[in-house]
């Protein structure tokens, strides 16, 4: 069920009011599992079979380690739960990825290895299950490391397995964040399971979430999608180099205005059912470097692949070249999760390289030293505008591995910019692509270190703030009934 | 219920969302606000289903579906009578299936049937329109429908002030550049080369599933009393000779054979001028509309 579709309005609706019905206030656990499973299986049932399977392992094994009381114990539990959780993920997500890898390696025989594709081929997509992975990984190192963080304090013989069972589902198949996250905490969550009351909830937060979510997704991320279609193969070639450019930098900001769009609807439906989501963006194309990208950009994500994966591999503790190493690993893997094709591992190769010379070019020292010398307001806008194009256009670059998944396509639209310099300006493509990506522009720009100086002390320095809110929230609102594109899926539920 | 500062902070958004709406709505009814043509393809034929469904005047007589060789035929050329349901990049299906969803029918229709049959009818486009709470909206308030899209209207706006500023060229300058450019020659031999080979089983199996549905929708059709005739438009005669192209036309005449299905007689042979190898320069575009009209009218006489 998508969150853009009339049947997510009805659905939501009917949920929200049983929800908070006081007649039902003792059962608002089931009905929120029970609604993430109508969720979840709306258009495919055998998903609801392939969340259920992974709600039994990690209840299980999570109970497991609560009860367990040696540290081995726990750790043997824990492991148990991850390989577990791999291998489902394995299974469904990157079967044909490793079929084929196998077959490459050990020369096994192609009518063997087409019959074994076909089979899993025809294996429906699993939507979300990368996520709900990560998120039940999580919870199990999580508790392998201290129970205390869904004990709350109390005894472990007060969790009976049966309120296990209850709190453990509620937390994996919580259907604002199953399929596209954030990837909640354990820690984070548990905690705040407790009866929510009506007049609790943060209506304006909600509003705000819910608004600026449909607008990022439904305006800008819908209608750009009509555009950046032209670069996919082979429609690219016959561009010239700048509007090839231009739907390349539209492709950055429909991504992040598809993915940031979820995850704020997300944020919003959860604070109307009494849950805080963590934060998933924080303008990621501010970022003056590729380290502070990450640290902006899917946020959950990359502070799941720092604490369960980059730590655990030694981090930076570990000498120079392991930590670069450490980035490359960390980081294709992360691009891996993306998606089971090789380009994926390719973007995070590329972007793990980045970090690794960033790092080893003590780039962000530097440039803090620069920064500190540069005397007037102008220098240093001109030193941070040299940076953050360096950065944009490394990450913009990047994601033409995310819109043509054939890498020879990939490297073709490269070789297709160097070639196509003097083809003419296609302006049909050009002008409502910038007109779409103008609204994340600016709402960047006054983030940007420098501008916002600058914007803050001269530009809004007498608009109030509050009445300047109401009025974007409100036109917001109003492009968004007026101005949607046409409903697509979201691009990270492939993901 | 609600603590109050948390009301207000809702509500005064909730007005200005208001205030905006019904400026815009009262600004498109009192004609401040010009409608756009749709700024791509997909809002092209959107617009062109939606003015052809809430359209007030009941009397549409003469309603033409297609694919984009059909939306290439300009509604200027023809009379006031014919509405014209070509899609660009989709195929009579989604035209027969607006016509046939819409209450009032027309006398005459048009269907265009070629190779373009091997493209299925577009749902996505077509279940929209017919949504109960969306078409009711969009029926009493023009500015929820695609023509008055804000950035559409301001796309629109801002082209055609580029387009006085540089005063394009005329059609006729414009098309002998099209006419002898590289890439009309490119595509030509592209689509030579790609429909010189034979039709594969399962295209053929599509094309009949595909037949089997324009059939029910026709059928259903023709129950409101409604004439169907079918029709090709010619394309670049080196294209329209391939394998691929004749193995199709073939197919379609059995399919549809000529004493169950009513086809309208072929244009005259000509030496027809395409831009891409596939549809008609303007020229060819707008001489082919005068001969389609006489025809129908003879028909209807």
């Amino acid at each position: 069920m998508l969150f853009t579709s009339v049947e997510f309005g009805i659905f939501f609706v009917v949920i929200f009011i049983l929800y908070y019905l006081p007649f039902f206030q003792k059962q608002q656990l089931p009905i929120i599992i029970v609604g993430s499973f109508i969720f979840y299986g709306w258009n495919s049932l055998w998903l609801v079979g392939l969340l259920l399977l992974s709600i039994a392992l990690n209840t299980i094994v999570s109970f497991k380690i609560i009860n367990s009381f040696k540290k081995c114990e726990k750790h043997l539990w824990m492991t148990l739960g991850i390989l577990g959780n791999l291998i489902i993920l394995g299974f469904f997500k990157y079967s044909i990825l490793l079929t084929d890898f196998i077959a490459a390696t050990f020369h096994v025989s192609n009518t063997f290895i087409d019959s074994t594709i076909d089979i899993f081929s025809n294996l429906p997509i699993p939507i979300g299950l990368s996520f709900y992975t990560f998120l039940s990984i999580g919870l199990l190192v999580d508790l392998s490391r201290d129970n205390n963080v869904i004990l709350k304090g109390s005894n472990r013989k007060e969790i009976s397995f049966g309120k296990h069972i209850l709190n453990t589902s509620f937390f994996i198949a919580f259907f604002p964040s199953l399929i596209s996250g954030p990837i909640s905490r354990a820690s984070n969550f548990y905690s705040q399971v407790q009866p929510k009351s009506f007049k609790d909830i943060p209506w304006y937060t909600v509003f705000r979430s819910l608004v600026i979510g449909y607008y990022l997704k439904m305006v800008i991320a819908d209608n750009l999608k009509d555009y950046t279609y032209w670069i996919s193969f082979p429609y690219y070639q016959n561009l010239g180099t700048i509007t090839n450019i231009v739907l390349l930098v539209g492709y950055s900001v429909q991504i992040f205005a598809d993915f940031a769009g979820y995850s704020l609807i997300a944020i919003g439906l959860a604070a109307a059912l009494g849950y805080n989501l963590p934060q998933n963006f924080n303008f990621p194309y501010i970022s003056l470097s590729l380290s502070e990208f990450w640290r902006r950009w899917h946020i959950s994500l990359s502070t799941w692949l720092r604490d369960y994966l980059y730590f655990p591999l030694g981090g930076n503790r570990k000498g120079r070249i392991r930590t670069y190493i450490n980035l490359i690993v960390v980081m294709a893997l992360g691009g891996l999760w993306h998606g089971a094709t090789w380009n994926y591992a390719v973007w995070g190769i590329f972007h793990g390289c980045g970090l690794a010379v960033e790092r080893l070019l003590g780039v962000n020292k530097k440039s803090k030293e620069i920064q500190e010398q540069a005397k007037s307001f102008w220098q240093q806008f001109l030193l941070d505008l040299i940076r953050w194009v360096i950065v944009f256009s490394f990450v913009s670059i990047g994601w033409i591995f995310f819109k043509l998944v054939n890498f020879d396509a990939a490297i073709d639209f490269f070789l297709t910019l160097t070639r196509n310099v003097n083809q003419r300006l296609s302006l049909e493509l050009i002008a409502p692509t910038i007109l779409f990506c103008l609204p994340i522009i600016i709402s960047h720009l006054f983030c940007f270190s420098s501008f916002k100086y600058f914007a803050n002390n001269r530009l809004l320095k007498n608009i109030p703030f509050k009445t300047s809110m109401d009025l974007i929230l409100g036109i917001m609102l109003a492009l968004t009934l007026l101005d949607a594109g046409s409903t697509d899926t979201f691009i990270y539920f492939q993901f | 219920m609600f603590s109050n500062s948390n009301l207000s902070l809702v509500i005064r958004p909730l007005l200005v969302c208001i205030a905006f709406l019904v400026l815009y709505q009262g600004s498109i009814f009192y004609g401040f606000l010009p409608s756009s043509e749709g700024i791509n393809q997909w809002q092209a034929n959107i617009i062109k289903a939606e003015k052809y469904i809430y359209s007030e005047t009941s009397n549409l007589p003469i309603v033409i579906v297609g694919s984009s060789l059909t939306n290439n035929l300009s509604t200027k050329y023809f009379s006031s009578q014919v509405t014209n349901l070509g899609m660009s990049g989709g195929s009579a299906q989604t035209g027969l299936e607006i016509v046939r969803r819409k209450r009032i029918k027309p006398r005459l229709l048009l269907v265009e049937l070629n190779d373009t049959i091997g493209r299925k009818l577009d749902n996505k486009l077509v279940n929209p329109l017919f949504h109960p709470l969306t078409s009711f909206l969009k029926l009493h308030f023009p500015m929820f429908r695609q023509e008055y899209r804000p950035t559409s209207v301001l796309i629109q706006y801002l082209e055609n002030e580029y387009k006085q500023k540089n005063k394009m060229n005329s059609v006729r300058q414009d098309e002998k550049q099209v006419v002898n450019s590289d890439f009309r020659k490119k595509m030509i031999k592209q689509l030579v080369e790609n429909r010189n080979i034979e039709l594969g089983t399962q295209q053929k199996q599509f094309i009949l599933e595909q037949a089997e549905s324009i059939k029910a929708q026709i059928a259903d059709i023709q129950k409101e009393a409604v004439r169907v005739i079918l029709f090709d438009i010619p394309g670049e005669p080196v294209v329209d000779n391939t394998v691929k192209q004749r193995q199709i036309r073939e197919i379609l005449r059995s399919l549809f054979p000529k004493n169950t299905f009513e086809w309208l007689p072929e244009s005259p042979n000509r030496q027809w001028v395409t831009s891409d190898g596939i549809h008609l320069v303007q020229s060819n575009a707008k001489e082919y509309v005068f001969q389609l009209e006489k025809l129908i009218n003879t028909l209807l006489n």
